[in-house]
């Protein structure tokens, strides 16, 4: 709770400041907790690290704080970096993590060329999942990126266009991708997206590849060069005050689970305050189920997740948001390693104040 | 009764067609442009003109901002704070660059190779080339 304090007192602190003209440092920040009303129910951090919620036992592990330093060398050029003070994988502790380190080419004819480390563009929240205040629902729809690849090292090349009233950005972007769980090797990452922009509203569309060897933990490789295909399609309408949220993303591959997604949303704008209802489902599949005397296991494992929840943001002033949320998440399973008395379903509350400066 | 109701109908409805927004630049090499180009340069689409590179610049905290955005962009104040989000901690753009007083934004102006800014149109300098002029219904 106290490190909950000293991440607001600090976001705050660091309000956006110009140093010089070409040098600014930014700050963001999630102060956040959450509540279940059952025992050993898993929520997943955007670390992509999984926390087990104990029933009326708050937990603060969604909040972090992060800083960005923009620097430009001159009209062409530009440095980026950014980093985060969070719980990070396959860890409970908070730890520093440098996020994005980019050199930024301004091209002519409205081309952008970013160089360095990023993250994957695959939703159109994706690369934003630590920045609670760039989204409008308490959390982001997706945790994990592209089934755990979720940065690179890499390029993206950006174009941006328009025909009539319609704004078109296209964004190629590939590299030696990270994975945030196995030690899968030589992992590679290609995606393009295409984005068009009428009167606010917004229709995005991603595909991508990603290929990886996949080792098991105890060294074997077990297959190189595997391809794990995905893509997305998102929409964003906005009629005067209403706004209609709805996206779908899928990755199949043969080696690991795969995984699909979507959601809807319906949002009404009330001025600084913005109720909202959400839906989502995900599901995991193909995943290996363990049974005793069986190897290897059958890859006929599932998990499905509903989420219906609906919430509410303020927005206090120019880079402050407070948030809350009621969610009801059904569980469904045929895990053979999960335990008899793992909940099937549980409401979990949660309120943040996001800020971005 | 009713003629006092027409003439402040009258001048309401004056006063509304009269708040006109400029889009202004301290620039010679650009003589005008377009709504579609003063939106993209705004939400950070492009930062060009006829391929000549330009940097934006607005007054802070003006009664008109909102409006011009809304109008521009289709977007509300929240909807627009989150768009700059993504787009700034993503390393794809910045909002123009945020000055305090006329004062600011004239040396800016007068000191900087090519700036783009908008402004009430009364506010308009002898130095500055009008590209576009908004209504906003005030």
């Amino acid at each position: 709770m106290l490190r909950v304090f000293l991440i607001l007192l600090v976001t705050l602190s660091l309000y956006a400041y110009d140093i010089s003209d070409s040098l600014q440092i930014r700050a963001f920040g999630n102060a956040d907790v959450i509540v279940s009303d059952t025992d050993n129910i898993a929520s997943d951090l955007v670390s992509g690290r999984s926390i087990l919620l104990e029933e009326n036992d708050p937990n603060y592990d969604y909040s972090l704080i992060g800083a960005q330093l923009d620097y430009k060398i001159n009209n062409y050029l530009s440095v980026m970096a950014q980093g985060i003070y969070g719980v990070q994988e396959y860890s409970s502790h908070y730890e520093t993590s440098l996020e994005w380190a980019l050199l930024g080419i301004d091209l002519s004819h409205n081309y952008k060329l970013n160089l360095g480390k990023m993250k994957v563009p695959y939703m159109k929240y994706t690369e934003v999942n630590y920045i609670g205040y760039s989204y409008l629902w308490q959390r982001p729809q997706l945790i994990d990126g592209v089934n755990g690849f979720d940065e690179l090292y890499g390029a993206s090349l950006r174009k941006s266009t328009y025909i009539d009233d319609i704004d078109l950005t296209f964004q190629f972007t590939g590299g030696q991708a990270q994975h945030e769980e196995t030690s899968d090797e030589n992992k590679w990452i290609a995606i393009l997206s295409a984005e068009a922009n009428y009167e606010g509203s917004s229709l995005r569309l991603a595909y991508g590849e990603a290929r990886f060897d996949h080792i098991l933990p105890d060294g074997l490789v077990k297959a190189t060069n595997t391809s794990l295909k995905f893509g997305s399609i998102e929409t964003e309408i906005h009629l005067d005050n209403l706004s209609i949220y709805a996206g779908f993303a899928k990755n199949e591959n043969t080696e690991i689970p795969n995984q699909m997604f979507y959601y809807g949303s319906l949002a009404y704008s009330f001025g600084i305050f913005t109720p909202y209802y959400l839906h989502s489902y995900s599901e995991v599949t193909s995943i290996p189920n363990r049974m005793a005397g069986v190897f290897p296991p059958p890859r006929d494992g599932y998990e499905k997740f509903t989420i219906n929840a609906v919430g509410m943001r303020y927005d206090v002033f120019e880079g402050l948001a407070l948030k809350t949320e009621l969610s009801l998440k059904d569980i469904k399973s045929n895990l053979k390693a999960r335990s008899a008395d793992a909940p099937e379903s549980a409401h979990l509350f949660s309120a943040s104040i996001n800020m971005a400066f | 009764m009713m003629k006092l109701i027409v003439l402040l109908s009258l001048i309401s409805i004056f006063h509304l067609q009269a708040f006109e927004i400029a889009i202004v630049t301290n620039s010679q090499s650009i003589s005008k442009i377009d709504k579609n180009e003063v939106k993209r340069l705004f939400l950070a689409k492009t930062n060009r003109v006829n391929n000549i590179q330009v940097d934006l610049v607005e007054l802070k905290n003006t009664s008109y901002k909102e409006e011009f955005y809304k109008i521009l962009t289709n977007k509300n104040t929240a909807q627009l704070r989150s768009y700059w989000t993504r787009l700034i901690f993503t390393g794809k753009g910045k909002p123009p660059k945020q000055v305090e007083s006329q004062e600011e934004l004239a040396h800016y102006m007068d000191n900087s190779e090519v700036i783009i800014t908008y402004l009430p149109l009364k506010s308009v300098q002898s130095n500055m080339n009008v590209l576009y002029i908004f209504d906003l219904l005030k």
